[in-house]
């Protein structure tokens, strides 16, 4: 934010910040309601973002009145993302921001941080779901002991996008027709052939239909964790 | 600073309530008790001069025999257990920072625009409020009670107001004690821990000196033995031992703000 944190700008500035901590641990025996009062009260009484916020979230009003510890662990994150947005800060701070949260409400938060972002907001946001980094950032980061070792547009993260893959033909494909088709780190084991592709999964499956029966396909999309493994391995392998 | 001040209070609300209770309930038992001395108060006496080492431990130094109502009245305060619930409320409160650093809370906390003082600060005022109610709860229960019961040659006034400060002063100065130990922990356990473990060898070595002469020494250093109700509630200002509580407050708070400013979070 351009000051240091502990100089009174630096404090003056927290104002138009947000933050969601992965594990977010809240005062229990208070209110929803008393904890967005303070929250809006410490940030100069401004909570003009909270009702739509809470609207996106579905967050019953009359739960508001109900103690903290009394609350399921999708309404604490739901209490958490209002407290960390309710004030329309300039840049929010969000780690893991849908945990807890049923897929529809995940649908609706992704919305809203785009909206937030189009209307000239900041997120930042630490997942290891892909699929929610891809439809929410623009940008990704990825940090390894400490050090940012990658700054990369989504787009460029998705070209690196991996599939496990595991099928079953007839007649089985050879060592060569593998290698061709694109598949790689495979292994064979009672006639099920194990692998990963990279990139868009198009041409694999052309390759695969074109060479035989297919009698059993299964494939999973990589996690953002292991395109990361991959990304280390890489950057170890040029070191 | 006031919003995070009334969090700070409301939080202590449910324990100040228990607080209230069981503060007004033990300063009727210590009344009430009296009236079994009361009938023989030549037992009470002897008691006091048979055992003077033991009962200086109990109610601290400085006690008159000629005010036999103020001593006996004194032991309110300095009971192991009155003692054991007013530092635990001090020290427990004062402890809540190490805790919200720990779980998280503190996290939250310190993105919201409050300079780090005044984080630490307002968990240190609201436990002053705290203290100052229950300390007066206590005064005036035992007062009350005394009323009631019919206790003879009950203290003035100003002897029950100067144990008010006495003991406040010196719950002040724990709670401090366990806010600087808050601000160099890393868990809420580790520092309550620490503090318990510093106040009880305060009072442990308070308790020996007063039974062993040849420990009479370090006596003055372990901050107890300036505790001296008996002697306040008979009517003497505590001047020095006030003095003394609030200037440690003092350095102690000091000491708080020193390192929370410089601690890496």
């Amino acid at each position: 934010m351009g000051a240091n944190p502990l100089s009174k700008e630096g404090v003056k500035r927290r104002k138009e910040i947000g933050y969601l901590p992965g594990e977010l641990a809240l005062y229990e025996n208070h209110t929803g309601v008393e904890l967005l009062e303070f929250f809006a009260e410490s940030r100069g009484n401004n909570a003009s973002y909270r009702n739509q916020v809470m609207e996106v979230l579905s967050f019953p009003r009359a739960d508001l009145k109900r103690k903290i510890r009394e609350y399921s662990r999708g309404m604490k994150q739901k209490l958490g993302l209002v407290l960390a947005m309710q004030h329309k800060p300039r840049v929010v701070f969000m780690d893991e921001p849908t945990t807890g949260l049923d897929p529809l409400i995940q649908l609706e938060v992704y919305q809203l941080l785009k909206d937030f972002a189009a209307e000239g907001g900041t997120v930042f946001m630490s997942s290891h779901n892909l699929g929610e980094v891809e439809r929410v950032c623009n940008r990704v980061a990825i940090i390894r002991i400490g050090r940012l070792v990658a700054l990369e547009e989504v787009s460029e993260l998705v070209r690196r996008r991996i599939y496990s893959v595991e099928f079953f033909m007839d007649p089985p494909p050879g060592e060569k027709e593998l290698a061709e088709m694109g598949l790689q780190d495979y292994s064979t084991r009672e006639g099920i052939i194990r692998g990963k592709i990279w990139g868009e999964p198009d041409d694999f499956l052309r390759q695969l239909l074109k060479r035989g029966q297919v009698k059993d396909l299964n494939w999973t999309r990589g996690r953002l964790e292991d395109i990361f493994m991959e990304y280390y391995r890489g950057e170890e392998g040029e070191q | 600073m006031r919003a995070l001040l009334r969090l700070r209070m409301r939080e202590q609300k449910t324990v100040l309530l228990a607080y209230a209770l069981g503060l007004a309930v033990f300063s009727g038992i210590m009344a009430w008790s009296y009236e079994a001395f009361s009938e023989d108060t030549g037992f009470l006496t002897q008691m006091f001069v048979q055992f003077e080492d033991l009962m200086q431990a109990f109610v601290g130094v400085g006690f008159s025999l000629e005010d036999l109502t103020a001593t006996y009245l004194a032991m309110t305060w300095r009971h192991p257990l009155i003692l054991f619930l007013l530092i635990a409320f001090g020290v427990e409160r004062s402890s809540g920072l190490a805790r919200e650093l720990q779980t998280g809370t503190g996290d939250l906390l310190f993105t919201l625009p409050y300079p780090r003082y005044s984080i630490i600060f307002s968990d240190f005022l609201a436990t002053t409020r705290g203290l100052l109610i229950i300390n007066l709860l206590l005064v005036i229960g035992v007062y009350l009670f005394s009323l009631l019961f019919g206790v003879e040659d009950i203290p003035a006034l100003t002897g029950f107001f100067w144990v008010f400060l006495l003991s406040f002063f010196l719950h002040l100065m724990f709670s401090a004690l366990a806010l600087l130990v808050a601000t160099l922990s890393r868990t809420g356990g580790q520092a309550l821990g620490w503090t318990v473990g510093i106040i009880s060898i305060l009072y442990v070595g308070d308790f020996l000196a007063s039974m062993q002469p040849q420990l009479e020494f370090i006596q003055p250093f372990t901050i107890f033995y300036h505790y001296q109700v008996s002697e306040a509630l008979a009517g003497t200002l505590p001047l020095w031992e006030s003095a003394l509580f609030l200037g440690l407050t003092l350095i102690l708070l000091g000491g708080s703000y020193f390192f929370i400013q410089r601690r890496d979070l």
